[in-house]
């Protein structure tokens, strides 16, 4: 993958706060990063551009509790190529194996350092 | 970014800024022909991209609200533009139909509202997704000029705006996609292309405009085929209408 587009991040997360976070955080760390809050936000992010990587909350706020398996399979759909992490405090192995049949490489339990969180993505863009 | 319920403050008027870009007549000395109205979402989020602003209205099931909510405002705001100059909007096919017949009649309220004279608009249809009724559609364009609009097909070249469409819009204008006119100059398949949609708008009683010009190249490759109405940054990008101020209109007219 090149360079720019391994360095194209798109985070969703309902929680502003750690949204924010995370967006300076990786900012920092020389990612171009777009965030959403909404499942139809980050839809209509992935329909007009490219990302390398996408790091997305399990539960939004909407109306359903898997709506980031929504945008992973979104994701999926649009790069074959993409790095997805997918966070949650509902870790399961049901949702474990859901996860890996939809082409997420790391399900991460909330919370999470940020600076983990960076190595864990840079493990897999290396 | 915006904040979470972004639905409900994305549709409110002050979250919506309506830009304008001019389309000349090159015909004689570069001349205003009209002004297309164009809406962001707030500057600095997502939205500001026409592009995820609508796909996101569409996934949300608000597009044709969207575009009514836009199409009202770009008419309110075009009140300083000169009343030479036709006004143009932009709507998706399905919201024609989706209304039930209510379109036509609330886009004539818009029109009295704003005080613009029907024979000044030009609807400038386009479609991106394939969620409309294709029976009702041509009869809500037969609708659209029996108040005495005038319809355009948009993004010609691309997407849905195709051989069909034609048929069911039966528009006065064909506009072209960017895509086709960016590099005209010097790519043969672009012109040949060109060529060909400028032949067939003249058999199907319809008149071209080609958008996204940016080079004096492409534009002399465009006079050579014989199109007489562009639009781009070459000429002017879209900005609020009262960034274009009565003395810029004027020297608009006389030279560009």
């Amino acid at each position: 993958m090149e360079r720019a587009l391994s360095r194209s991040l798109l985070i969703v997360d309902d929680e502003l706060p750690l949204l924010m976070a995370m967006k300076d955080y990786f900012t920092h760390f020389a990612y171009d990063v777009d965030c959403a809050t909404e499942l139809e936000e980050a839809v209509a992010l992935i329909e007009h551009r490219r990302y390398g990587l996408l790091i997305c909350d399990l539960r939004l706020n909407g109306t359903s509790d898997r709506e980031g398996l929504n945008i992973v399979s979104m994701m999926r759909q649009s790069s074959r190529s993409a790095r997805i992490v997918l966070l949650t405090a509902h870790n399961s192995p049901d949702l474990a194996h859901e996860a890996s049949q939809l082409g997420v490489h790391l399900l991460v339990n909330k919370p999470i350092p940020l600076p983990h969180l960076r190595e864990l993505i840079e493990s897999l863009t290396d | 970014m915006v904040p979470p319920t972004h639905l409900d403050t994305l549709l409110r008027p002050e979250s919506i800024r309506t830009l304008f870009q001019p389309i000349y007549d090159i015909a004689g000395d570069p001349s205003v022909f009209a002004f297309e109205g164009l809406s962001r979402g707030p500057a600095g989020s997502n939205f500001e991209s026409p592009d995820i602003f609508f796909s996101y209205a569409r996934h949300k099931r608000a597009e044709h609200l969207l575009d009514r909510i836009c199409i009202g405002l770009v008419l309110e705001r075009s009140r300083d533009l000169p009343r030479e100059a036709r006004i143009s909007v932009n709507v998706h096919a399905s919201t024609l139909t989706a209304g039930g017949g209510t379109f036509a009649p609330f886009l004539a309220a818009e029109l009295h509202r704003a005080g613009v004279e029907p024979s000044r608009l030009i609807v400038e249809v386009v479609e991106h997704a394939l969620a409309w009724n294709p029976h009702d559609y041509a009869a809500s364009v037969d609708e659209l000029r029996a108040i005495g609009v005038d319809v355009a097909l948009d993004d010609i070249g691309v997407g849905l705006s195709n051989y069909r469409m034609m048929i069911d819009t039966r528009p006065s204008y064909l506009k072209i996609d960017r895509y086709l006119v960016a590099g005209c100059a010097f790519d043969s398949r672009r012109s040949v292309i060109l060529e060909s949609i400028y032949e067939l708008a003249e058999k199907l009683a319809a008149t071209v405009i080609a958008e996204g010009i940016e080079t004096e190249a492409d534009l002399a490759r465009l006079r050579t085929i014989g199109i007489r109405f562009v639009q781009g940054f070459l000429f002017s990008p879209p900005q609020p209408a009262a960034a274009f101020t009565r003395h810029e209109l004027e020297s608009l007219r006389a030279t560009s």
